[in-house]
């Protein structure tokens, strides 16, 4: 959790790999009492890990006649600890979706009005390889990038780094948890992680903001908390609605949407002004003091009800709630983090809170992580070096420590600082992922190539040339998944548990062959994806054999806490935590969180908010029978005394049109709730789906991403914020 | 080291469970109890139980309800996962014409599924909708038959395909068994090993060193819709 | 014992009418129903061939809808036709003479019929032997199905009776009595189910006995209409108007009880007593029951009885259906996308089933009706 402010430091972190793991050998005893069902003696256990979403929890995969009957949580899974979410539970209706890719296609028509031809892999590879020839005789390797999502994503980033490419952008990065993680990294020089190094557990108190934990299902995340407050603990949650986890909330603050930075700034005030701040914590590891303190005089309490229209008791009470139980407090960093386009400095008031009540490091707070990572494959020749100096894709946004979507989009439109003439897209739904689809759809027409490695056909899937369909996650050896826990790091495998149907093929197949066709043979020495696993396994002095059993090793690690012989490191300039952050001076930046007002609905529009349903991952899941078969489309939620004054009744279908005249192409169905302000409505990412092959997402609901035409751009590191569309009502459609 | 409290909570059921295998059948006493304070709605347990048993569209052995209460700003929620309750006067055994639902000596309410003739008014007479019919329906189309959708559940530790006619669950009642499939081989139900609350505790109430007959007898109990007299096994902490 | 010419018509009415039915001069209402046999018969076929999953429209949420509303219907409509047997018999024996074989016949053939109904909705009728391997002496189910046995089989011996001027006064106590039971315990078996309020009632059972006596009574009426005219005895006639006006009252007055009692309570679910208020007081109560009664009170001709008792027929029909699918509207546990009110419609195979079912009922009586079968008995003599 060291690491150094550089960007270079910081990705080397991201992937270093960690020699030594040592590992228990012996099969615990819970692995091997799983019930054997009747007349199933002859049943297999094959462990694996879900991908349902990015918690990758283990799951045990009951198998008989070749077909995957029923799956289990697998206890030794540090992430699920044998437990599975709504979603994970039903990877039955990930692997048996009929609609699912079933063979590589190419696409004879235009994009966005495909026709396809079904193509056998090797014409799909050689049309590929050609294309991918001419991008790179004509403009260079930087002019192709990879847009991922996913695990299986490592092999399409071995390939293409292979063949000289350094564009690889995800959008959990810039459409997700950017904000949030540079807003620590430049606070305590490390981020929080993935799972997020919450001690919810011991806490005593903890206070959210969003983080709709219930909704969004982070499995041993939900776990710890609902344990914490079994323990005692307090919880405060600041929501515009009243989420899951509001509802085990002692307080729930409907904060005014978009104004939560200055309820941070007031509690910083209080906490500051009341003396409430660790005062030998923040002597003894922090830099910024005074000037964070001076900055922060404006926002007193009064000042910040006006704001928020949290009444102003109620905030210094949370905030002298906070101070008594410091340090064994966690403020959430939150995940999706891109809301308003100040995140960055949203999620620095949050980090500057948290080091003021001495949370970092603390029990109850952010635990320091333990866990490693696998070494890569042995012996595998150096990537190809890139002239150093060029174009940076990111320099726009200085803080961008990894590559954005963002910039990736830009510069495929505007062809600067470089052009990129081809995307290859592994597991990214980009017509809902991203914000703005005209803007998107503008990229993709000046491409020369767009591959997409998908298992549905999903919205995206139409404007790509060429789709190739990879199996899921229940059909294949993928990359290693390696997480951070207190105390403990895990490792875990994910391994086919049947053939994969139809044509599908794994990632790991897909780069090998292709990087052949593309003479890069010597990179994918491995004979297939067990080899590879086994090698690096091997490498790492992991017991391959015991992981194909276990499906996870958990690997002892390093006291979470601060203590006399456990002092912290922080990867910042001054090696300290910046209250006061001196390179966002340098830059332009405001050093302390400042208060910037954000435009409110008028009278008669609402602000379109969105989240998660605990049943569906984004539009990954909207056509898993299993998930359908209990929440097929998305409704509308609205305050019920606000709807009524409207005329609108539960069960009604509505549209909406957003600020520029966008009218939703698909009706919604209302919901009326007293869990919702009155200047905002809510709905469920992932539905409103086009596609029409996704029989049975088609046209269920609507889509908040197709209302998205507003879309600010933290200009510290280059996320795309969502949340700034407001909508009318638009009865009757 | 992990210190007692954070046993993990189905290590400790799990030995409850095996405890109460020991015992002869009708010894036991199997009961749930949902703590309300723990249940994030989630709804972890109610497709665990979907792949647990194999159930076709439309049939969920365990809904969980959310009900609001109150009004803005003092909103309420409350989230109430329905198993069946396995009541101890069940009304839906009492009107089971050919016995085909009847209640265990451990206190499990089980279908007969090779004895069902499909009346379904047993479905009509649940006052908490536990029931569902089984008529045949298919996630996945024609493609059926190469999936999960026709293997066996072995629920009620039998064979029961629904390719085949007679042990077949179609035609049938279907409804939570409290997973006796899994609980007789030592296994804990499946809706509580999924619980990310931990909010599903499952045992044996007549042993009082249980886990779930402590809580019980410590919280406070609510029993769902207790006033029509069906006596439910499932105790709702509150 | 005499098959021909009692059970059945005799050999040479049979080849007789057969013969005329090959020249087309069957009548039209035997070749309509045996069109309708027919295709009800591919519709019950289809249930059974391709699984109720693909072809009923009942569900977990309304797990009873046409086929047991018309089994309901039928099973009252028989026990209708042997009230209305009993009440010929005692009190108006000399006009009544002549109709009980065909009163007692009808109310056979409707046993069976319903019976067909309800066997093309269960799960498993296969395994319907369950019934005597493992009875259950708590199901109101149970008990009606050994009531509606004992109820056929005293049919079968009454009509026997009647078919050979046999009559005892036992057999006809009996006949009335076992009935009684079978309805009354059909109306226990929905009457009983405390969860359901639209049907928990004590009310129920004398609901089910009147509206049963109301539409067999109907059917009857439609026969000694249909007779009248023919014989050119208008008085045979009277006491089936006068019956049916009391029917009339008295399930008006019960369904009025039964609609007050639900509209009062306000317990969770009793709501579906406000929300069906007006469809119940305009078409339960207005159309179903005050039009037919006023009909008889202005107009007293056979037509008009014929007209009144189709009017009643058609009208209890859909209130069996009402009173069975009503039941569900409101949810017990309502979760996931589940509307706030459940909808059913039925399925084309679910109305095939009735199709099969009433045709079945009409071609089998016209047929009997054509070939003489309940003129012989009407011929024989002595016995009494
Ligand atoms: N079931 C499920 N779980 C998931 C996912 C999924 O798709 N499905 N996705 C995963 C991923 S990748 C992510 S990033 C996370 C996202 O999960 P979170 O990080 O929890 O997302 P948030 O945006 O914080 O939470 C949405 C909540 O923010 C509230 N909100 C909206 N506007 C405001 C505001 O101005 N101020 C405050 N304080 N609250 C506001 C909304 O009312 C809503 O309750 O979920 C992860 N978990
Ligand atoms: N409007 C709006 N936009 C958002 C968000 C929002 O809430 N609203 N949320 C943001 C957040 S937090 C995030 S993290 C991103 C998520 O963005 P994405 O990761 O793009 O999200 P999904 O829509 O789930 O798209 C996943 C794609 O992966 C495919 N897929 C699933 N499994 C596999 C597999 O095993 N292999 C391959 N090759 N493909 C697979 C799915 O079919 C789908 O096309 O979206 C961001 N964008
Ligand atoms: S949280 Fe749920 S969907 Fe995500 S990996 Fe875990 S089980 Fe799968
Ligand atoms: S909940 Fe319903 S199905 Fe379960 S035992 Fe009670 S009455 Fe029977
Ligand atoms: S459906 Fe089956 S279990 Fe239910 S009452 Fe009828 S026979 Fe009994
Ligand atoms: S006990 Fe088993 S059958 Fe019952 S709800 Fe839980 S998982 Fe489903
Ligand atoms: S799994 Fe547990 S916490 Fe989640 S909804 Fe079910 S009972 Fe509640
Ligand atoms: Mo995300």
């Amino acid at each position: 959790m060291t690491i150094k402010f550089s960007r270079r430091t910081f990705l080397k972190a991201a992937g270093a790999a960690s020699a030594g793991i040592t590992a228990a050998t012996t099969v615990p005893k819970k692995f091997l009492s799983w019930a054997e069902e009747a007349g199933q003696k002859d049943m297999q256990l094959i462990p694996t890990f879900c991908e349902l979403c990015f918690w990758n929890c283990g799951l045990i995969a009951k198998v008989e006649n070749g077909k995957v009957i029923k799956i289990d949580g697998n206890p030794l899974s540090l992430r699920g600890r044998g437990r599975l979410c709504g979603r994970g539970n039903a990877a039955l209706g990930a692997l048996y979706d009929p609609d699912r890719l079933k063979f590589p296609l190419i696409n004879t028509g235009t994009r966005g009005a495909p026709v396809w031809k079904r193509a056998s892999w090797d014409e799909a590879f050689g049309l590929i390889a050609n294309k991918m020839k001419a991008i790179k005789d004509s403009y260079g390797p930087e002019a192709l990038a990879l847009i991922y999502h996913g695990t299986g994503a490592a092999f399409w980033k071995h390939l293409l780094h292979a063949y000289g490419v350094s564009t690889f952008a995800a959008p959990s990065f810039a459409q997700c948890r950017g904000p949030r993680d540079i807003g620590f990294v430049l606070t305590f020089g490390a981020d929080v992680g993935s799972p997020e190094y919450y001690d919810f557990s011991k806490s005593k108190y903890i206070v959210l903001l969003g983080s709709h934990l219930g909704e969004n299902a982070h499995n041993s995340q939900v776990q710890d908390i609902i344990k914490g407050f079994s323990s005692g603990a307090k919880l405060t949650v600041v929501d515009p609605r009243l989420s899951n986890i509001a509802s085990k909330a002692e307080r729930w603050l409907a904060i005014k949407p978009a104004t939560d930075l200055a309820l941070l700034l007031a509690w910083i005030r209080i906490i500051i002004e009341e003396g409430w701040y660790d005062k030998e914590y923040v002597e003894k590891y922090a830099v910024g003091f005074d000037e964070l303190r001076a900055a922060v005089q404006e926002y007193t309490p009064q000042w910040a009800e006006n704001e928020t229209s949290i009444a102003s008791d109620v905030i210094v009470e949370v905030a002298r709630e906070m101070g008594g139980n410091s340090p064994n407090v966690c403020i959430g960093a939150g995940r999706y983090a891109v809301w308003y386009g100040d995140d960055t400095q949203r999620s620095r008031a949050i980090a500057i809170l948290n080091a003021l009540l001495g949370t970092w490091g603390r029990e109850g707070g952010y635990f320091f992580p333990s866990g490693g990572k696998v070494p890569e494959y042995p012996g595998l020749p150096a990537y190809p070096t890139h002239a150093e100096g060029g174009p940076k894709l990111d320099d726009a946004y200085p803080f961008a420590l990894l590559q954005t979507t963002t910039s990736i989009k830009q510069a495929t439109i505007t062809g600067q600082p470089h052009p990129i003439k081809g995307w290859f897209v592994y597991g990214s739904n980009l017509m809902k992922t991203m914000p703005d689809k005209v803007e998107t759809i503008k990229a993709i027409e000046k491409l020369d190539l767009l591959v997409a490695i998908d298992t549905m056909p999903v919205d995206f899937i139409k404007y790509a040339d060429i789709v190739l369909p990879e199996c899921t996650y229940m059909e294949r050896y993928d990359e290693i998944s390696s997480g951070k826990f207190k105390g403990q790091g895990e490792i875990a495998l994910r391994q086919p548990t049947v053939e994969p149907l139809f044509e599908s093929k794994p990632s790991w197949w897909m780069a090998k062959e292709l990087g052949n066709k593309l003479g890069l043979s010597t990179y994918f020495p491995w004979k297939d994806g067990e080899e590879y696993l086994a090698k690096r396994c091997e490498a790492g002095g992991i017991d391959f054999a015991q992981l194909k059993k276990s499906g996870v090793i958990v690997t002892p690690g390093k006291p979470p806490y601060i203590s006399a012989d456990n002092q912290p490191e922080f990867g910042t300039p001054s090696g300290k935590i910046e209250l006061y952050s001196k390179q966002l001076a340098e830059k332009g930046f405001d050093p302390v969180p400042k208060y910037t007002k954000h435009p409110q609905p008028q009278a008669g529009s609402f602000r379109l908010l969105f989240g998660r349903a605990p049943l569906h991952t984004f539009s990954r899941t909207t056509n898993n029978f299993m998930l359908t078969d209990l929440q097929q489309e998305n409704s509308l939620w609205i305050n019920t005394k606000k709807g009524k004054e409207l005329g609108l009744k539960n069960g009604d279908y509505v549209m909406l049109e957003n600020q520029d005249g966008v009218r939703s192409p698909g009706r919604i169905l209302v919901k009326l709730t007293q869990r919702m302000r009155g200047d905002a409505v809510y709905m469920n990412h992932g539905f409103g789906v086009h596609s029409k092959a996704m029989t049975r997402a088609n046209g269920q609901g609507i889509a908040d991403d197709d209302l998205m035409t507003d879309a600010a751009i933290d200009p510290i590191m280059g996320g795309t914020a969502m949340r700034r569309n407001f909508v009318k009502i638009v009865k009757g459609g | 080291m992990p210190s007692p409290e954070d046993t993990d909570i189905l290590d400790i059921m799990r030995a409850d469970l095996q405890r109460a295998l020991k015992k002869p059948r009708q010894q036991r006493r199997w009961a749930m109890a949902i703590d309300l304070k723990k249940c994030i709605g989630c709804h972890a347990c109610t497709t665990a139980c979907m792949s647990e048993n194999l159930t076709p569209p439309d049939i969920h052995y365990r809904p969980v309800k959310e009900e609001e209460l109150g009004e803005y700003p003092n909103t309420g929620m409350r989230f109430l996962p329905r198993p069946c309750m396995q009541c101890d006067a069940p009304s839906c055994t009492q009107v089971c014409p050919v016995t085909a639902t009847y209640k265990r000596d451990d206190g499990i309410v089980v279908i007969d599924y090779e004895r069902c003739i499909g009346c379904r008014y047993c479905l009509v007479a649940c006052p908490y909708g536990a029931r569902s019919a089984d008529v045949g329906h298919y996630y996945t189309g024609d493609f059926h038959t190469k999936t999960y959708e026709v293997e066996n559940s072995g629920e009620y530790g039998k064979t029961s395909k629904r390719t085949s006619h007679w042990r077949s669950p179609i035609g049938n009642a279907r409804k939570c068994h409290f997973c006796i499939h899994r609980i007789e081989k030592g296994e804990l139900t499946r809706c509580s090993t999924t619980c990310l609350g931990s909010a599903t505790i499952f045992g044996d109430i007549n042993d009082p060193q249980a886990l779930i007959t402590k809580l019980i007898n410590k919280s406070n109990v609510m029993k769902y819709k207790e006033e029509l007299g069906t006596k439910p096994m499932v105790f709702y902490l509150t | 014992m005499q098959i021909y010419g009692v059970l059945i018509p005799k050999k040479e009415q049979i080849s007789g009418y057969l013969k005329e039915f090959q020249q087309g001069k069957g009548g039209v209402l035997v070749y309509l129903s045996l069109v309708g046999l027919l295709v009800g018969g591919v519709g019950v076929g289809c249930i059974f061939m391709l699984g109720h999953g693909h072809t009923i429209n009942t569900s977990s949420y309304v797990p009873w809808g046409l086929q047991i509303s018309t089994y309901v219907f039928f099973a009252l409509v028989s026990g209708g036709c042997i009230f209305t047997n009993f009440i010929g018999n005692m009190f108006f024996p000399h006009h009544y003479r002549s109709l009980a074989s065909r009163v007692i016949f009808l109310g056979l053939i409707t046993a069976i019929a319903g019976f067909a109904s309800l066997a093309s909705e269960l799960g498993h009728v296969e395994r319907m032997y369950m019934f005597l391997l493992s009875p259950n002496p708590t199901s109101p189910m149970f008990w009606m199905s050994v009531w509606y046995s004992a109820d056929i089989t005293i049919l079968i011996i009454e009509y026997i009776h009647i078919q050979r001027r046999r009559h005892s006064k036992g057999m006809l106590y009996a006949s009335f009595v076992i009935p009684v039971i079978t309805y009354c315990s059909l109306g226990s078996l929905f009457g009983a189910v405390g969860t359901m309020p639209y049907y928990y009632s004590s009310l129920l059972p004398i609901y089910f006995l009147f509206s049963g006596f109301l539409t067999g009574n109907a059917l009857c009426a439609i026969v000694a209409a249909q007779q009248s005219r023919r014989t050119g005895n208008q008085a045979a006639m009277k006491p089936f108007m006068r019956m049916q006006k009391i029917g009339l009252a008295s399930v008006f007055v019960l369904t009025f009880c039964r609609i007050i009692v639900g509209l009062s309570s306000h317990q969770s679910g009793y709501e579906i007593f406000r929300e069906t208020f007006f469809q119940n007081v305009v078409f339960g109560m207005l159309g179903a029951l005050v039009g037919p009664f006023m009909i008889l009170m202005y107009r007293r001709t056979s037509a008009a009885l014929i007209f009144s008792s189709v009017l009643v027929l058609i009208t209890q029909f859909l209130a069996r259906l009402d009173l069975v699918v009503e039941g569900f509207r409101v949810p017990v546990f309502r979760v996931y996308d589940m509307p706030e009110r459940i909808s059913y419609f039925p399925s084309i195979f679910e109305m095939l089933v009735v199709v099969f079912s009433l045709s079945a009922v009409a071609l089998i009586y016209i047929v009997c009706e054509k070939m003489g079968l309940f003129e012989i008995a009407e011929t024989i003599k002595g016995g009494h």
